[in-house]
């Protein structure tokens, strides 16, 4: 394996070319919006819990392809699993970006790679990080009001590199 | 005829020879370092400097009458005198040692520009400045109430000139331009526009930060009132740089920071301050990046030589512009002449940050990002190119491997 397919393996150059779970989820229960203002990624992730089952994810991005792939596998990852687990698997897939174990299975393990290549651990890490937003901070979705004027969380990665 | 130009052609292996960081493999390949514009490489002759002040004259300077100090501060203002001649300034008290651009742009901003604004007075800068040549201004116009004039360019990139002139007008009370832009290596038309400055009696600083590297600064026949460049894009070290200004006006300005070194005498009572340039130079300087500066000057002017420099950049600029002409979907972003030997490109719809990894993972290192211009990148409508910047040590064989890992970026995501 060379090092450019080291990073860009076909698994996620193939969630790339062919997201699963690409757009908006319009009777969702829960969204957030992660924003990485150094290189512009910007994702948005609805998601419709049923008493504490994830039946449904979208996202939509704006970014990297390493980003929108992990955004993709997210997706199927996370897809009819609790809200308990979803939480789990959100914050288990950033520590595997440190060295961390995945045991959750799917097309996740794919990303351990990038902990060789810690400039581009955010892109990977940001749908993750939104996930675990949308799910905890409490922004669920009230149906009863207006969409638009649903509060949604930001997920911003303020903290890297400066310009 | 210079050591590393023996018959006026640069000889860039000789060269290459002497940055030792190309030296090292990077990801199992030949390093070819294309991000100058960032930071250019340093050359032995300039780290042996600092290694030297450090193992041989390490002293502080200006304090005491021991050997050590006596010989640190000699090369500490023997580095000024030598800053004065690349200049071509007229008075060596017209060089001030700085961090680096962004200090020295701070620095005119507080203590020249600030004491004169009146409310509903106007800075004037261009639409392609770096952020250090808008965030000063920006917090001026907060602090004082002035207004922040932005000179358009057009979408080649350079600046419209005739917009720039026409807003020149009676309430602006500075300009501060930049000379090569960062983001896309355009070349402004500098002498015309410190004309158009002078014409209308508006002092202007000049950033040369991108422009120091690549053709010789004459202040004196440019006529601005102000120019700033950092050492680190000089071949130099980081942590230093220059700002020159015209005595008349540094010695109207008030110091920014106070401490050691700055002042005649201090009483509880009462400081007098130092004349310029000791004025802003408080508290003991970054000597060995001073000492470090005046040998990358040397290194440039007396090792290489602008002549041989510019010959080579225009060869390197033509062959890099025709081969990267032939990639299928690469847009570059600013295409006016002249322009130093910078390219900020675009590749289809793939994203900056996927062809700089792309890139590094051939051993080609690229910027990626909005090169803090922000405003320049909006202006073009992206978020983000990727900047392959060339230097004196790049060659034909740089721009060829920087193509072919570009070819490679583009197969991947076919």
């Amino acid at each position: 394996m060379t090092s450019v397919t080291d990073l860009y393996q076909a698994v996620i150059l193939d969630h790339n070319r062919a997201p699963r779970g690409e757009g908006v989820v319009g009777d969702a229960t829960n969204c957030a919006e992660g924003f990485n203002p150094i290189c512009g990624d910007r994702i948005n992730l609805t998601i419709k819990l049923n008493d504490a089952q994830i039946t449904n994810v979208g996202f939509t991005a704006q970014s990297c392809a390493l980003c929108r792939a992990s955004a993709s596998v997210l997706a199927q990852t996370i897809h009819a699993t609790s809200l308990e687990q979803a939480i789990e698997m959100g914050h288990a897939f950033q520590a595997m970006l440190t060295g961390g174990e995945w045991n959750y299975g799917g097309d996740a393990a794919v990303f351990a790679a990038i902990k060789r290549y810690p400039a581009r651990a955010k892109c990977v890490a940001l749908p993750w990080r939104t996930l675990v937003t949308a799910l905890t901070s409490g922004r669920v979705i009230d149906s009863s009001l207006d969409r638009n004027s649903a509060t949604h969380p930001v997920v911003s990665t303020e903290d890297s590199k400066r310009g | 005829m210079t050591k590393f130009a023996p018959n006026g052609n640069l000889d860039v292996s000789a060269l290459k020879a002497v940055f030792p960081v190309l030296e090292r493999p990077v990801r199992g390949q030949r390093l070819v370092y294309l991000d100058s514009g960032a930071t250019a490489l340093k050359p032995l002759r300039v780290i042996e400097a600092i290694d030297r002040y450090y193992r041989f004259s390490s002293a502080n300077i200006h304090r005491a009458v021991h050997f050590l100090s006596e010989e640190a501060t000699s090369l500490y203002e023997a580095a000024r005198s030598g800053t004065k001649t690349f200049l071509n300034a007229s008075d060596e008290r017209e060089i001030v040692f700085t961090s680096g651009t962004t200090a020295g742009i701070n620095l005119v901003a507080k203590s020249f520009v600030a004491p004169r604004l009146k409310p509903g007075d106007e800075i004037l800068i261009t639409a392609m400045e770096h952020h250090a040549n808008i965030v000063p201004w920006q917090m001026l116009r907060d602090q004082y109430g002035c207004k922040l004039v932005i000179a358009p360019i057009l979408d080649d990139g350079s600046l419209d000139f005739d917009a720039f002139s026409a807003l020149i007008g009676p309430k602006t009370r500075f300009i501060s331009c930049v000379w090569t832009s960062n983001a896309t290596g355009i070349v402004n038309p500098v002498k015309k526009i410190v004309g158009a400055a002078k014409a209308a009696g508006v002092p202007i600083l000049i950033d040369a930060a991108q422009t120091v590297a690549h053709e010789p600064i004459d202040v004196q026949s440019l006529g601005c009132d102000f120019l700033v460049f950092s050492g680190h894009k000089l071949f130099g070290p980081t942590g230093v740089g220059v700002l020159y200004g015209r005595y008349q006006h540094l010695e109207e300005m008030p110091p920014m920071i106070g401490g050691g070194d700055m002042i005649k005498s201090v009483t509880f009572e009462k400081t007098v301050y130092a004349e310029p340039p000791a004025r802003f130079e408080a508290g003991t300087p970054d000597i060995a990046a001073v000492l470090g500066l005046a040998e990358a000057i040397k290194f440039v002017t007396e090792d290489v030589g602008f002549a041989a420099i510019k010959k080579h950049e225009q060869k390197i600029l033509e062959a890099a512009d025709a081969a990267l002409k032939d990639i299928t979907g690469l847009k570059i972003v600013g295409t006016a002449a002249p322009k130093a030997p910078i390219f900020s490109m675009i590749l289809s719809n793939i994203h900056p940050h996927d062809v700089g990894s792309i890139l590094d993972l051939s051993g080609v290192a690229v910027r990626t990002g909005h090169h803090c211009a922000q405003p320049l990148m909006a202006r073009f409508g992206v978020p983000a190119t990727a900047r392959a910047s060339f230097s004196i040590y790049n060659d034909e064989a740089d721009v060829a491997a920087l193509v072919k890992a570009l070819w490679k970026t583009r197969e991947m995501f076919a």
